[in-house]
């Protein structure tokens, strides 16, 4: 019988998901010479948990940083949910103008009511946007409403760093 | 008892809520940041550094430098990820200046030895106790990477994948180094204790 290597060993113990769980379950299960290795792999990690060796950090420690702290005013960002509604609003719309106005839009197919309905909105948009769309206009508002989509994109991937993470771990 | 992973769970969370308040423009917040990551820090740098006065300077420098930085912290990763990574980048920057390039020097092997000979008496130790300084011991003559690899897993419960992006290495080296330092560190206390013992 082949034994277990010590990898396969701390790899279950660590739950790592490279492993092959079930086999090496299978094996532990019938091997006393195996179990002994895990359990004194299990000793040493239970050991190793507790002993950190103390780590002769000055009583100021924290005293000496602030009397050192450089002056810094942080730039505060304002996320209200307003504006990322906003934003959503303006990318959402930004892309359907660009669907509206493109050359290459199919329109449903007409089998039920609410295509029907659908398109007859889309054609009465699409009208109305007629005279922009020959190629000079048209090219112009693409390019428009892609610089727009970038920017809320961009601008959204801001405010949902560190400030909205706080907010949401911090409030679970 | 609390594990170490809820302690390190709870540690995260107050420093969002720090940084929250630090860039809201409250100073003081900061001084309870310091007493949140002060032991990661320090357990990463005594892992590499061996003269205590320098060890000092370099975690202060390190929370400066995190300080100036924190409105750079995007929270897509943990904060302890971004200051462990912080803190080992500057480790390495002053080994490179002390060319101190040999990561595996012994310094801080002799260093212990001497501090641990004058209270090693192991009579009214218990087993565990015993156990764990021999550990200690076992553990400062392995190299810096692997040492720096077990302390961030096992004391500060980082992961695989966090342990790789501290160190700035592939995910498959961060396993290799645990793997490699336990299955030495197993050896050598079988060396010293019996087999039952270690069972249990
Ligand atoms: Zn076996």
């Amino acid at each position: 019988m082949k034994h277990l290597t010590d990898h396969e060993i701390q790899a279950w113990i660590d739950g790592d998901p490279g492993m092959n769980r079930f086999l090496i379950e299978a094996h532990l299960h019938q091997c006393r010479e195996c179990r002994d290795c895990l359990k004194s792999y299990q000793t040493l990690y239970t050991v190793m948990e507790t002993a950190e060796k103390p780590l002769n950090i000055p009583v100021d420690f924290a005293d000496r940083i602030m009397a050192q702290l450089p002056e810094k005013s942080f730039k505060r960002r304002h996320a209200s949910l307003w504006k990322i509604i906003g934003l959503f609003a303006a990318a959402t719309f930004a892309t359907g103008i660009m669907i509206m106005t493109s050359p290459w839009t199919q329109y449903f197919n007409e089998s039920s009511e609410w295509a029907q309905r659908l398109n007859r909105i889309f054609h009465a948009i699409r009208i109305s946007l007629h005279w922009m769309t020959n190629r000079f206009y048209g090219t112009m508002i693409w390019l428009i409403c892609g610089i727009c989509i970038l920017f809320c994109l961009m601008t959204l991937d801001k405010l949902f760093s560190c400030k909205w993470r706080v907010h949401f771990n911090t409030n679970q | 008892m609390v594990s170490n992973k809820e302690m390190n769970e709870s540690i995260e969370n107050r420093g969002l809520i720090c940084i929250q308040k630090i860039l809201a423009g409250e100073q003081e917040a900061f001084r309870d940041f310091i007493l949140l990551f002060q032991r990661l820090v320090y357990s990463i740098t005594s892992k590499l550094i061996v003269c205590q006065e320098d060890q000092d300077d370099i975690c202060q420098t390190i929370f400066i430098k995190a300080y100036q930085n924190l409105d750079q912290f995007r929270g897509d990763s943990k904060i302890s990820t971004w200051i462990g990574k912080m803190t080992y980048n500057t480790c390495l920057n002053y080994l490179r200046r002390k060319k101190h390039l040999c990561l595996e020097d012994h310094h801080i092997d002799h260093y212990s030895n001497k501090h641990q000979n004058t209270r090693d008496t192991p009579d009214h130790l218990t087993e565990t106790q015993d156990m764990s300084i021999r550990l200690h011991h076992e553990m400062n003559r392995l190299p810096a990477q692997m040492r720096t690899a077990l302390t961030l897993y096992h004391i500060q419960g980082l992961t695989y994948d966090e342990i790789a992006s501290v160190m700035s290495c592939p995910e498959g080296t961060v396993k290799s180094h645990l793997y490699r330092a336990r299955q030495l560190l197993k050896k050598r206390l079988l060396e010293k204790y019996q087999k039952e013992e270690l069972i249990g």
